[in-house]
């Protein structure tokens, strides 16, 4: 659905309140079958932005409707060396596993240009030697114990601070203002035990599974990777606050890279404090291959 | 035709720059503690008193998210006539000069400061999340981007240059190496300016080519390093410009024109705002290509240029590559093209980064650049882009 100007007959994308061309508000949205023709693209081999590093290389695309506006959207379906500005293409309508959104994506209208590169790959192919068996999948939404903390307290926050070269006096200096030290932010994950004897460390000196988490067996991929992490915040620290995080496998997936395929797992942490209430929430991507 | 704009009789007097800086050695400081430091040392450059000061141009300042020019004006102690806050992204440092000099012709402002800190600042005890998280793009609740482009990952620069890369590609063929000669002729430029970032660092077509490609057909020697830094200039009117330190240069001409955000809604984005930007700046001022001795054009990509030089029609639509080859943009060159270094080697000083360009051929025109000097300089083009070659200002400068 797109809207066309009733006073000058012309295709407006993305929606307005009024048309771009005569500013007239007699604008109807009218069904079109969102064919189109690529007008120009190009290949992101570093992501556009952190959340977009799983999609690397982004194909990031302009459309033109046939009806003549211009769309953002990735091609899907299509390698590298087969995209050709003006070609012809056609929706894919993606769901995205984590929100209700629809992502209109593109691929080539013919099909002899389509190939399994890209985002919707021939799944039956795929499945033959995937990572994804029934055990690994069933840990998606699995909760853990919840694991409580140690008091938040100056000394610890001071020492913290110290450590990672973070000298601001509302940290440090108890002089500072009048209602105290504050805690960072990024001590959050700070005030917990890890709990793990050396005996027990992987070969990377990495804890196999960290307390309270849990994380499926995946024997044919051996490195861990960090693939990344945002923390959003909904309340202050305080000092004395004794925080408790819970973990939830949010999603695991595949991609295949050029250097064979990866297991993607997506663990989050909520943080509430001694009162209940949610303090921070913290995503993780852990890439294993 | 009857000539319509700028009279050209205010002048650019005195100018401050910072060394840009990779990683900073001073002490962050406020930005409005920055806009004092360049103000007092453009003013000090000009010879001009501070009470003399009754117009200023900034762009935002981050202590105060509204009334920027207030602030400014209050912290300096400044009562001003003319208080202008431009919001033009790389376009505003060029943007703030004409407006500068529209003001001076007016008689609204005598002397007027246009200063745009890009120093480091010192971290807030309670950090907030970055105000720009997604560059020129907004993810604000309402924001059309954040409903019909962020979600697909067009969010960044990079990206939106290389579209426009790949489209001329598409349409007039591709010649990376000329490209990558403009990297390589500013480098060599560079060279002869201690204050740039890349100063005694030269560089070959062979190396450009050779380094990652970021966004195809960019390769990462292409795209400008975000560095520290801050830039100011003093403007006033004739009188006061003839009796100055320094050869003045006068504003003679300039062009502005956007006309979209997101370069996917630009219809074409082959003949870009620059075109109409400079035709209006060429004959406002009166001069001809061939009166140019030197070019300072924003250069955050090195397809900035390419575009720039063919769509202000220093050479024919589809030629640049050919252009590019036939001449050499060095300082010393017979076509010189941001004798600073450009901000691919000079670095580019974030907002600042277009005042340098402004300042680049100030330098020049005035005949202060030293090692890195163009012979018998006195009609410079300079321009400043914003967004995704989205928005454009174009300014012709005459050293007199
Ligand atoms: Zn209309």
């Amino acid at each position: 659905m797109i809207q066309r100007c009733d006073d000058c007959e012309s295709w407006i994308f993305y929606p307005r309140s009024r048309c771009p061309q005569c500013l007239g508000d007699q604008l109807q949205w009218k069904q079109i079958a969102g064919n189109g023709t690529l007008y120009t693209y190009t290949v992101s081999r570093r992501p556009t932005y952190p959340s977009f590093a799983e999609e690397v290389p982004q194909r990031l695309a302009v459309i033109r409707f046939d009806e003549g506006p211009h769309i953002t959207s990735t091609l899907v379906n299509v390698a590298d060396d087969a995209i050709e500005i003006g070609m012809a293409v056609e929706p894919v309508f993606e769901e995205q596993p984590n929100s209700k959104a629809v992502l209109l994506r593109y691929q080539p209208a013919d099909e002899s240009r389509r190939s399994t590169v890209g985002k919707e790959t021939d799944q039956a192919d795929e499945i033959a030697d995937s990572h994804l068996t029934e055990e690994v999948l069933s840990y998606i939404g699995k909760v853990g114990e919840p694991v409580v903390g140690y008091p938040i307290s100056e000394h610890e926050v001071r020492r913290f601070c110290y450590a990672v070269d973070q000298l601001n006096p509302a940290y440090v200096d108890p002089d500072y203002a009048e209602e105290g030290l504050q805690v960072p932010p990024a001590f959050l994950s700070i005030p917990f035990d890890t709990d793990v004897p050396l005996s027990e460390l992987s070969d990377d000196g990495i804890p196999a599974v960290p307390k309270g988490a849990m994380m499926p067996a995946l024997p044919k991929l051996k490195r861990r990777l960090w693939g990344g992490g945002e923390v959003e915040f909904f309340q202050k620290m305080h000092m004395g606050d004794v925080l408790t995080k819970q973990y939830r496998v949010l999603d695991i997936y595949e991609r295949s890279g050029g250097s064979g395929s990866m297991v993607f797992m997506i663990m989050e942490w909520t943080y509430t404090n001694q009162h209940g209430e949610k303090v921070a929430v913290e995503v993780n991507t852990i890439i294993a291959r | 035709m009857a000539k319509t704009g700028l009279r050209g009789e205010a002048a650019i007097v005195g100018y401050a720059e910072l060394k840009p800086e990779k990683k900073p050695t001073g002490e962050p400081a406020f930005t409005i503690e920055q806009w004092a430091e360049l103000a007092s040392l453009a003013l000090e450059d000009a010879g001009i008193d501070p009470g003399e000061v009754d117009g200023i141009v900034t762009p935002a300042v981050a202590e105060s998210g509204m009334f920027a020019p207030a602030t400014v004006a209050e912290y300096l102690g400044f009562e001003v006539n003319f208080a202008e806050h431009v919001d033009l992204g790389g376009a505003s440092a060029a943007g703030g000069i004409w407006r500068a000099a529209a003001a001076i012709e007016l008689g609204i402002a005598d002397v007027v400061v246009v200063a745009f800190p890009a120093g480091p600042m010192p971290m807030p005890p309670d950090p907030k999340a970055h105000p720009f998280p997604y560059g020129a793009s907004s993810g604000e609740y309402g924001s059309p981007q954040a409903e019909f482009d962020i979600p697909y990952g067009n969010l960044a620069q990079n990206s939106g240059y290389a579209q426009i890369a790949q489209l001329y590609a598409n349409e007039y063929g591709y010649d990376e190496r000329a490209l990558a000669k403009i990297a390589v002729d500013q480098r060599t430029s560079a060279c002869a300016n201690p204050d740039a970032l890349f100063y005694g660092k030269p560089l070959t077509i062979e190396d450009v080519l050779a380094s990652p490609m970021i966004c195809d057909p960019i390769h990462l020697l292409e795209i400008v390093m975000m560095v520290s830094g801050g830039a100011a200039v003093v403007l006033t009117g004739k009188d006061r410009a003839a009796k100055g330190a320094h050869r003045p240069v006068w504003v003679k001409g300039f062009g502005e024109r956007l006309t979209f955000k997101t370069p996917t809604y630009a219809q074409d984005l082959l003949n870009t705002p620059i075109a109409p930007a400079a035709t209006t700046a060429f004959a406002m001022a009166g001069v001809s290509h061939d009166d140019i001795d030197m070019i300072s054009v924003y250069d955050c990509y090195t397809i900035t240029v390419l575009m720039t030089l063919e769509d202000a029609g220093f050479c024919e639509k589809g030629q640049g590559a050919r252009f590019i080859h036939e001449h050499d943009l060095t300082y010393k060159g017979d076509f010189p093209c941001n004798p600073h270094g450009g901000q691919l080697s000079f670095g580019q000083t974030g907002m600042a980064g277009g005042l340098h360009h402004v300042i680049d051929g100030t330098r020049q025109l005035m005949g202060r650049a030293h090692d890195n000097q163009v012979a018998n300089c006195n009609t410079a083009f300079v321009t400043g882009n914003g967004g995704i070659m989205s928005e454009q200002v174009v300014l012709i400068l005459k050293g007199e």
